[in-house]
């Protein structure tokens, strides 16, 4: 018998290892010839292993290169070979069946891999539109476990609504031209989009809403749907006669990032002129979801607050940004007819001061920053988030809201400047000066409403006033980022948007480890690293010790 | 099965007799408690520790462990000359190869097994996602299980232990970087298909993020059944080549 001792390498070694390269080598060029149906770079380099495999097994051990093919080897070989290569096909044939079947439990105690019943809800939902909905998903070859993992939360929106929102995903490499529409956002990682689909089973690009695809997969993608939804259903119309801020505008001046913002969200926005209206006497459109009213600097003459007031009564929303302004006859100066109209509607006007806030402010104590924010509504809910100074809003030279005590609809504020701040009542020595200073029975002190909000209940009309028109002009909408916050929440609100797309987060029972102090660090980190290795060393020199005794 | 039980208890009883046995034990502890410790130290007021972060580590490791644990099993048998005695002993092909695979296993399972200490002490901590951990724990075993399989074949296509170890540690690091195929395989369906082979491409997406995929136990489970049927093929190939 002829053994090999210590580490030496035989003939009978190399040409073992030269037979398995063979195997492999000419087994994955054929797979590689079946799959692709040409023969590629990686087939040719198979096959070349494969062959010279051959070869090295050939030359170290020619006899059983030779018995391989012939006589009784071969036909045993042949045996193995095919009751092997029968198994494989019966556990391939296991393997599909149990992949078509898709079976998976959820095992994370917060259920993260399973519809809640608001998702389910907003899906019932779904399956009542006309049109149906795909999932479409950019995937590099690269990102194929994000794909895998990401596959099994969309798998379980097909399942919930029967197949009727569908899953594609594309690989932007390969379908360059594909990915072009989508090019703005898959830049910035945004990779997944929900999108009606067309007669011809087509996307809708027109309708194509992205999803934020982080840790919370099912509130994105809930949300995204929702959205989609609803796209289309609301209409925000922006006043244009009154000399407000031009929505379509796109320098510092203008409103165009508001605008489209709105529009990215699925709202359909339009421009609207009170005056028109009043000259071809007609009325505020029926499918008006809210009137923006953004900076006006002309007051609106009887007959437009009449159209007004007939568009509230019948469940209107008006969001109304009012500037302070130096000139005699401001938009909503106090003791003005609007002003007025706004205060016995709804319980609350602006009033002629400018808020000095030496607490909360920005560059100076004209430029407030929300030192308080009340979110009994969606309004404030985003603004002033812990730890996120951008989100707070920030006005310059804003004027005061008065709310009433005794509103004749339910009202409230959702931005309070600080308690040291007042309202400087004279706006003149601010404007030619840029002196202020609290005087005690002249000037109201802080803290003063700067955003108001009213809803009558009975009739759905709503209004949020502002007491400044600058935050939205493309120059401050974006920085900070609670100014565009405080319109789009607004927005939301006022026309129900916001509750159509409202989706609870998700309450997770796993919370990250806190604990005190390093010593118990310090302690777990001796026992695991240490004792627990230790131990097991110890009971094998004890077991060996035993053994080498005997 | 009584054949099987014997080689079983023959099998563990040379593991827990070996002086190699602890240290890879030691070593496996070792590089889990470094890598548990650091988790901890991560995760302080930040996020819940990782449920799966010993089964995710255990997927490279059993890379390395696996041939390591396997090499001896019937590589040595063969070279000692052993083997013979055993295939001319009333004992089937079958009973041999199953009966070391399970003590293989069983002696992983005792490893990782120790691992759950590091849950308990978690729990002393922090509410820990118990379902998560036992669910990727359940994988990990399976993965345990495919990759110890592997090693076997090559430790009965071979006398040489260090031989058996390089051929199966290749042939796992194979089927364990198959999940990144994509990075350098263009076209995305071979990559999905060398992806839908690999090891890892059933744990990453699945067991390790907490679900439990059919498809993924039938992958497992189906890559022991063919690993094992080809050990067994190879060591009755002893008989007539």
């Amino acid at each position: 018998m002829n053994r090999s001792k210590g580490l030496s390498i035989t003939r009978d070694h190399l040409a073992q290892i030269g037979s398995i390269f063979a195997g492999i080598g000419l087994l994955l060029g054929a797979l590689g010839v079946v799959w692709q149906g040409n023969i590629t770079l990686f087939i040719s380099v198979a096959f070349g292993v494969g062959i010279l495999g051959m070869v090295v097994w050939a030359f170290f051990a020619p006899q059983a290169f030779k018995g391989f093919f012939t006589g009784r080897q071969a036909q045993k070989g042949t045996v193995s070979l095919f009751s092997t290569l029968l198994l494989i096909g019966i556990v391939s044939l296991a393997y599909i069946i149990a992949r078509r079947e898709s079976l998976a439990v959820d095992m994370t105690v917060d259920s993260r891999f399973t519809l809640d019943e608001q998702s389910l809800s907003i899906l019932q939902g779904a399956t009542r539109s006309i049109r149906p909905i795909r999932i479409t998903g950019f995937y590099t070859p690269d990102q194929l476990v994000q794909r895998e993992v990401d596959d099994q939360y969309w798998q379980l929106y097909s399942n919930a609504t029967n197949g009727f929102i569908s899953r594609e995903y594309i690989n932007p490499n390969a379908q360059p031209a594909v990915a072009i529409p989508y090019e703005e956002y898959l830049q910035f990682g945004v990779n997944v989009f929900v999108s009606f689909l067309n007669p011809d089973g087509t996307i809708d690009p027109t309708s194509t809403v992205p999803v934020n695809n982080n840790n919370s997969q099912e509130r994105n993608m809930t949300e995204a749907i929702a959205r989609l939804l609803v796209a289309g259903t609301f209409k925000v119309y922006f006043e244009r006669s009154l000399d407000t801020i031009n929505p379509i505008e796109n320098n510092q001046q203008g409103m165009s990032f508001l605008n489209n913002t709105l529009r990215t969200n699925g709202l359909i926005t339009e421009p609207l002129s009170l005056a028109d209206l009043v000259q071809q006497g007609d009325e505020i459109p029926q499918d008006a979801s809210a009137l923006i009213i953004a900076r006006p600097l002309r007051q609106p003459t009887d007959a437009e607050i009449a159209m007004i007031d007939r568009y509230i009564k019948r469940g209107g929303a008006l969001f109304i940004a009012g500037d302070f302004s130096p000139i005699p006859d401001n938009f909503m100066a106090e003791g003005s007819a609007f002003n007025e109209y706004i205060w016995q509607t709804f319980g609350l006007r602006l009033l002629d001061a400018v808020v000095v806030d030496p607490a909360s402010s920005g560059q100076s104590a004209l430029d407030v920053l929300s030192a308080a924010v009340f979110s009994e509504n969606s309004i404030g809910a985003n603004i002033n988030q812990q730890n996120k100074p951008e989100t707070a809003t920030l006005f310059r030279l804003a004027r005061p809201v008065e709310v009433s005590a005794t509103p004749p609809v339910t009202n409230g504020s959702v931005i309070l400047s600080s308690p040291l701040s007042w309202a400087e009542r004279d706006t003149a020595r601010v404007i030619e000066r840029n002196e202020y200073r609290a005087e005690e029975g002249i000037d109201t002190a802080g803290p003063l409403t700067l955003v108001g909000w009213a809803n009558n209940q009975a009739t759905g009309a709503k209004v949020i006033l502002v007491g400044d028109g600058e935050f939205m002009t493309n120059g401050l909408s974006q920085n900070p980022q609670g100014n565009n916050i405080l319109f789009l929440d607004g927005v939301g609100w006022l026309t129900g948007f916001s509750q159509s797309i409202e989706f609870t987060p998700q309450i997770f029972v796993t919370s990250p480890l806190i604990f005190v102090g390093g010593d118990l660090l310090d302690t777990i980190g001796f026992v695991v690293v240490i004792v627990m290795p230790a131990i097991m060393l110890l009971v094998g020199f004890i077991v060996s010790l035993r053994r080498f005794r005997r | 099965m009584r054949t099987i039980w014997l080689i079983f208890q023959r099998e563990m009883a040379s593991y827990f007799m070996s002086p190699l046995a602890y240290l890879i034990g030691a070593g496996f502890l070792v590089l889990t408690g470094i890598t548990f410790n650091n988790d901890i130290a991560f995760a302080i007021t930040v996020r819940p520790v990782d449920p799966a972060l010993i089964p995710n580590l255990l997927t490279l490791l059993m890379v390395l462990f696996a041939p390591l644990l396997t090499m001896r099993l019937l590589a040595e048998e063969a070279r000692e000359g052993t083997l013979e005695l055993l295939l001319t002993s009333p004992i089937s092909d079958f009973s041999v190869v199953i009966g070391k695979f399970l003590s293989a296993w069983a002696y992983f399972t005792f490893l990782l097994l120790i691992t759950l200490a590091y849950q308990v002490i978690l729990a002393q901590l922090t509410t820990p996602d118990l379902a998560h951990v036992a669910g990727s724990y359940l994988g990990i075993w399976l993965y345990g299980g495919a990759t110890l399989a592997v090693g076997l074949v090559f430790s009965a296509l071979t006398d040489s232990q260090l031989l058996s170890a390089f051929l199966s540690m290749i042939a796992l690091f194979i089927l364990y970087f198959g999940e990144s195929v994509g990075e350098v395989v263009g076209n995305i369906d071979v990559a999905q298909l060398i992806f839908n082979l690999s090891l890892q491409g059933h744990f990453a997406p699945s067991f390790a993020v907490g679900i439990l995929r059919l498809e993924d136990v039938v992958y497992y489970v189906g890559l022991m059944v063919v690993m094992l049927f080809i050990a067994i093929r190879l060591l009755e190939s002893r008989r007539w080549r």
